[in-house]
């Protein structure tokens, strides 16, 4: 089964994106960008969904800079999703690498759609 | 002049009429008279005296009222006329293309609450799981399909659940009449005819306010009406009643005389066999679980049954009213707009609506709904559903 992390510093975000994705991938959660980073290193996640706007050392932006820089074999895909809508913002996380940008609230069967095209 | 109307014949007049008991109150109006019901409102102690007068034969109807309007009517003849016995009507007419009507819908709302998804989901599994030779590799994508269902569900109710957490938190105060109008303006059809009842004294400050979950509360009972405007009966009315204390009541079929009338209805021999009268009454599980949300109280009339085939034919009224009150102490007001929870609700409703279509109107009964059905009807004429305010 593929593995898929959850990065989001709100507990509500992520229980409802794990619920929503649990019967198809194997879900792994992290609470903040340094676990995040940590977790990307030790589980090498097939995908992220990763919040741009945590509390923290690093932001979601950060955090897709550091994951795509780093060395970690295959790189997973990485959905930014994120509250705030700004073109700059999308632009920005297409730059640093995001393979996808959705904006909350977000349809579930887009990100399902959208997982099961890419990862199968 | 003398108007027999009922909500069929009010829907296809071009004037707009507004139907008022004979204290003066507004009853029900059409889709034309809309724009009306404000000013209307606004005349009540003037309309009522000239009600007074008609009655004891002072004055004879009809009679102008345009003079009370002034500020709306320069383009509308406006007549205030006896429609029964004990009911009153306002007649407008306009010479002119009249105040904005209800805008047209931008969107389309299912049921938001999943009570029928699940069931239909439920027998599915069953089926799957009952049947070994149906598990193959021809149904492993609706199997599939089927626990996605599943998830997105439980991930609805997660939501539901963090509405009611958070209910202190992102509360405000708003009118619920201006929000029950909002909601109907709103709605994309309108089979049965909202009247909306204010009960309210004459000064504005004084308007029912509700704390809590606005948005979401919308959204509920946008889902409700809609549940009724869709398995209606064509000459069904909706009442709502907004209260002085800022409670509302929403009621459906004929509530003029239907209350404290009706018996309970038998328990059905066979879950099978028993066909709901209209999808309206499935519309009670979406009031449960607008009571479980806000508090407040659900009392449910069982239509008497047919005694030759002992099934019961529905729920002949139901209100529900909510109760209000001041947000909790120590809660700052924050905008619930800016709540992404109910926002993200809707947008879960809206997939598992586009994934899994409605049951038709007369469909079977899961046997969940018959046995709410059943349990409510015949422990008691009326049974109260009840849950505290959190």
């Amino acid at each position: 089964m593929k593995k898929v992390l959850v990065v989001d510093d709100q507990a509500e975000m992520r229980r409802l994106l794990s619920i929503t994705l649990g019967n198809d991938y194997e879900m792994i959660e992290a609470s903040n960008g340094e676990d995040a980073i940590a977790m990307a290193q030790l589980h090498k996640p097939d995908a992220i969904l990763l919040d741009v706007m945590m509390y923290g050392e690093f932001d979601g932006l950060q955090v897709l800079s550091r994951i795509r820089k780093s060395t970690l074999g295959q790189q997973p895909l990485i959905i930014m999703v994120t509250a705030l809508g700004q073109a700059a913002q999308s632009n920005k996380a297409r730059e640093l690498g995001a393979d996808a940008y959705f904006i909350k609230p977000f349809s579930p069967l887009k990100i399902i759609h959208w997982l099961s095209q890419k990862l199968g | 002049m003398n108007l027999t109307l009922n909500a069929a014949l009010l829907e296809k007049l071009a004037e707009g009429v507004i139907v008022l008991g004979n204290d003066g109150r507004v009853t029900d109006f059409n889709r034309a008279a809309v724009p009306w019901i404000k000013a209307c409102q606004e005349r009540a102690a003037e309309i009522d005296a000239l009600i007074r007068q008609i009655v004891v034969g002072e004055v004879q109807a009809p009679v102008s009222i345009a003079h009370l309007f002034r500020a709306s009517s320069a383009n509308a003849d406006i007549y205030l006329c006896k429609s029964g016995p004990k009911s009153f009507a306002v007649l407008i007419a306009t010479r002119q293309a009249g105040p904005a009507a209800i805008a047209p819908p931008q969107d389309k709302y299912q049921s938001l609450l999943g009570e029928d998804f699940r069931h239909e989901l439920s027998d599915l599994r069953q089926l799957l799981d009952q049947d070994p030779a149906h598990n193959g590799p021809q149904t492993s994508p609706l199997q599939k399909q089927s626990n996605r269902l599943s998830r997105l569900l439980v991930a609805m109710e997660q939501l539901c659940e963090l509405q009611r957490s958070d209910i202190g938190v992102y509360a405000r105060q708003e009118s619920l009449q201006t929000m029950v109008q909002e909601v109907i303006a709103d709605l994309p059809t309108r089979r049965g005819d909202y009247s909306i009842n204010t009960e309210l004294s004459s000064k504005p400050d004084t308007q029912g306010t509700l704390y809590g979950h606005v948005e979401w509360l919308k959204v509920a009972i946008k889902g409700l009406l809609l549940g009724i405007g869709e398995g209606a009966p064509t000459d069904c009315q909706v009442e709502i009643r907004v209260r002085q204390n800022g409670g509302f009541s929403v009621m459906t079929g004929n509530f003029s005389s239907a209350f404290s009338k009706k018996k309970s209805a038998p328990v059905p021999e066979t879950a099978s066999d028993a066909i709901l009268s209209t999808a309206a009454d499935i519309r009670l599980a979406i009031c449960q679980r607008i009571v479980a949300l806000h508090g407040g109280q659900l009392r449910v009339v069982g239509m008497e049954a047919n005694t030759a085939d002992r099934h019961p034919r529905g729920i002949e009224s139901f209100t529900l009213t909510l109760p209000t009150g001041a947000p909790p102490q120590g809660h700052g007001l924050v905008d619930c707009a800016k709540c992404l929870y109910p926002q993200q609700a809707e947008l879960y409703a809206q997939d598992l609506a586009f994934l899994l279509p409605r049951q038709p109107v007369g469909a079977k009964v899961s046997k969940e709904e018959l046995e709410c059905i059943s349990r409510i009807t015949t422990s008691a004429a009326t049974y109260e559903y009840s849950n505290a305010a959190p």
